[in-house]
């Protein structure tokens, strides 16, 4: 409880500094919405072409691109400390975090509110308004709870990526790209049903880095769909397993890399 | 006494001018061979990151991986979609990946940071012409990520998925080229983006904008020819197919012949547009800083 309400507070203090720019922040929240619109575009204008994809439309597709991308808006907009993470170990200033008399993860997660992503976050939510209307999936409780525990999910999967990235700063001062893989590689990954990726590559998605518990599962089931790839129905119901699965060992990962800091001495 | 006077002039004259001539011919050759050095010297702090490449290497294969697998998928009973088959669309993938780090695609910040911080004043009171300069730091980074970022996405291509090779001799040698050009449109749009910051106290939202609506009109995600037909015919006459779409079309042979020259020409006549309007940009940006007292 402490810990929420030192989150809050924390965060409080970021968003009342950045809103003294506030053309700034309007500008960038146009520039997001409207580069993240030109994602969906590049979908849009590849379906005008090729009309499915694996037996999946362009409006259920709409749908995993959705849930995808509040997910990961959700988890930049929130866990923003982690993913500048690498700048904070350069600089020295993880030392200051160090030596206040509160935790350290709080302090992190809090650091800093990347409010000009909500450019994505609204936009992931127009794409999924517009597709869950397209295909006439009405206001069915039990689907609509789904869709949001799928993307709370989602979230903590995208989160659990950003604190292993930012982890890694501990041993590497080079600003290393790897997280972006699992992350902007992430969304572009699960932006399509799993279902089209092959052999291994399509594996290591559902079962070392659960990609698929994201959206492609999930999406199964508020669609109704046949899993072509013939995997148990329970798969549909396991995602909260896959979060927790990457977010424990993220968190352990986290936890030994803040034991073992050495200064920059910057 | 008057003609020999005249006639001293005039030898004097001649001397100056040839010695003139010549000086400016070996101002003009150090000159050069000084920003040569700046693309050396960007080319080997390059070859310091290793990390940061094999991590970076890693990234763009995963997205190659991501959207050869989703143009496999698509293609699935089908033949030629948009000009492209199968085969075609998976080698597009591979070298826009390829390509990403060699143009540059993204932009940077340098320049934006480098006026924020004031390092900026600095660089231009160097005898050395801040765009140029500029420029060809970019072009030592391109040249390292040719040879370290581009050729091995391009072999990951060629090891593990079906590929075409280059249309004809011609499409292979005008691709360099052609991508050289490429690497000169990003930088003079990513130099007028990063001078804003003149003006602008958070360049961020107008780099991403610009820099972002730029990658998605270059033809570097799907190709042109997959844009709604009037809207692809619009993109050929801007600035950003040559960013990208120029050079893999050339490789693809989807522009030959007349085309391929007219599309190289418009790639050429858009670089010198956008470098002599940054120039324009950048004396406004410095007579800004003259005001400001530096």
């Amino acid at each position: 409880m402490y810990y929420l309400k030192l989150y809050f507070s924390l965060m409080g203090a970021d968003l009342r500094s950045q809103m003294q720019y506030k053309a700034s922040f309007i500008l960038q929240f146009i520039g997001h919405l409207f580069i993240t619109s030109t994602e969906f575009m590049a979908i849009v204008f590849i379906f005008g072409k090729f009309s499915h994809i694996k037996g999946w439309s362009l409006w259920e597709v709409g749908v995993l691109y959705g849930m995808t991308s509040v997910s990961f808006a959700t988890s930049e907009i929130m866990a923003r400390g982690f993913h500048v993470f690498d700048r904070m170990v350069r600089l020295g200033n993880f030392d200051r975090v160090l030596l206040r008399p509160t935790g350290v993860f709080v302090q992190i997660l809090a650091a800093e509110v990347e409010l000009r992503k909500l450019g994505r976050l609204l936009q992931g939510l127009v794409v999924m308004v517009i597709a869950w209307y397209m295909l006439r999936l009405g206001l069915n409780p039990a689907k609509f709870g789904f869709l949001i525990a799928a993307i709370i999910n989602g979230v903590i999967f995208y989160t659990a990526i950003f604190i292993a990235g930012a982890t890694i700063c501990f041993w590497s001062v080079e600003s290393t790209e790897l997280p972006n893989m699992l992350t902007y590689g992430g969304v572009e990954a699960s932006s399509y049903p799993i279902s089209a990726y092959r052999g291994w590559f399509r594996n290591t998605l559902i079962f070392i880095i659960p990609l698929a518990f994201i959206n492609y599962f999930p999406a199964l089931y508020i669609l109704d769909k046949p899993d072509p790839l013939g995997l148990p129905y329970f798969m549909r119901f396991l995602f909260p397993m896959a979060s927790a699965l990457v977010m424990i060992p993220a968190v352990r990962f986290w936890n030994y890399g803040v034991r073992h800091y050495k200064s920059t001495g910057s | 006494m008057g003609d020999q006077r005249e006639s001293t002039y005039l030898k004097d004259w001649r001397v100056s001018a040839e010695s003139g001539l010549a000086r400016r011919l070996e101002n003009a050759l150090s000159t050069s061979l000084v920003y040569l050095e700046f693309a050396k010297k960007s080319f080997q702090r390059q070859l310091q990151y290793r990390i940061a490449n094999y991590s970076g290497f890693a990234v763009n294969t995963f997205f190659f991986v991501v959207r050869a697998y989703i143009f496999i998928a698509l293609y699935e009973h089908r033949g030629v979609v948009g000009d492209y088959n199968v085969i075609e669309a998976i080698t597009f993938t591979g070298l826009t990946q390829a390509m990403a780090m060699v143009i540059g695609i993204f932009g940077g910040n340098e320049i934006a940071n480098a006026v924020k911080t004031g390092e900026v004043a600095t660089d231009l009171m160097k005898p050395i012409d801040y765009q140029f300069f500029a420029l060809f730091r970019q072009l030592g980074r391109s040249f390292y990520y040719l040879f370290f970022r581009g050729l091995p996405i391009f072999l990951v291509m060629v090891i593990f998925f079906p590929w075409k090779p280059p249309h004809s001799w011609h499409a292979l040698i005008l691709f360099f080229p052609s991508l050289a050009f490429a690497a000169i449109i990003v930088f003079s749009l990513s130099f007028m983006i990063g001078l804003s910051a003149f003006w602008l106290m958070d360049v961020r939202g107008v780099t991403q904008t610009v820099m972002g609506s730029a990658i998605f009109l270059s033809g570097f995600i799907i190709p042109v020819s997959f844009f709604p037909s009037g809207f692809g015919r619009i993109c050929e006459w801007l600035p950003f197919v040559g960013q990208s779409y120029v050079p893999v079309a050339i490789y693809l042979g989807k522009y030959v012949g007349g085309q391929m020259i007219s599309m190289l020409v418009r790639q050429v006549v858009w670089a010198a547009t956008l470098i002599l309007l940054g120039r324009a940009f950048m004396s406004l940006a410095v007579r800004k800083v003259i005001i400001q007292g530096g």
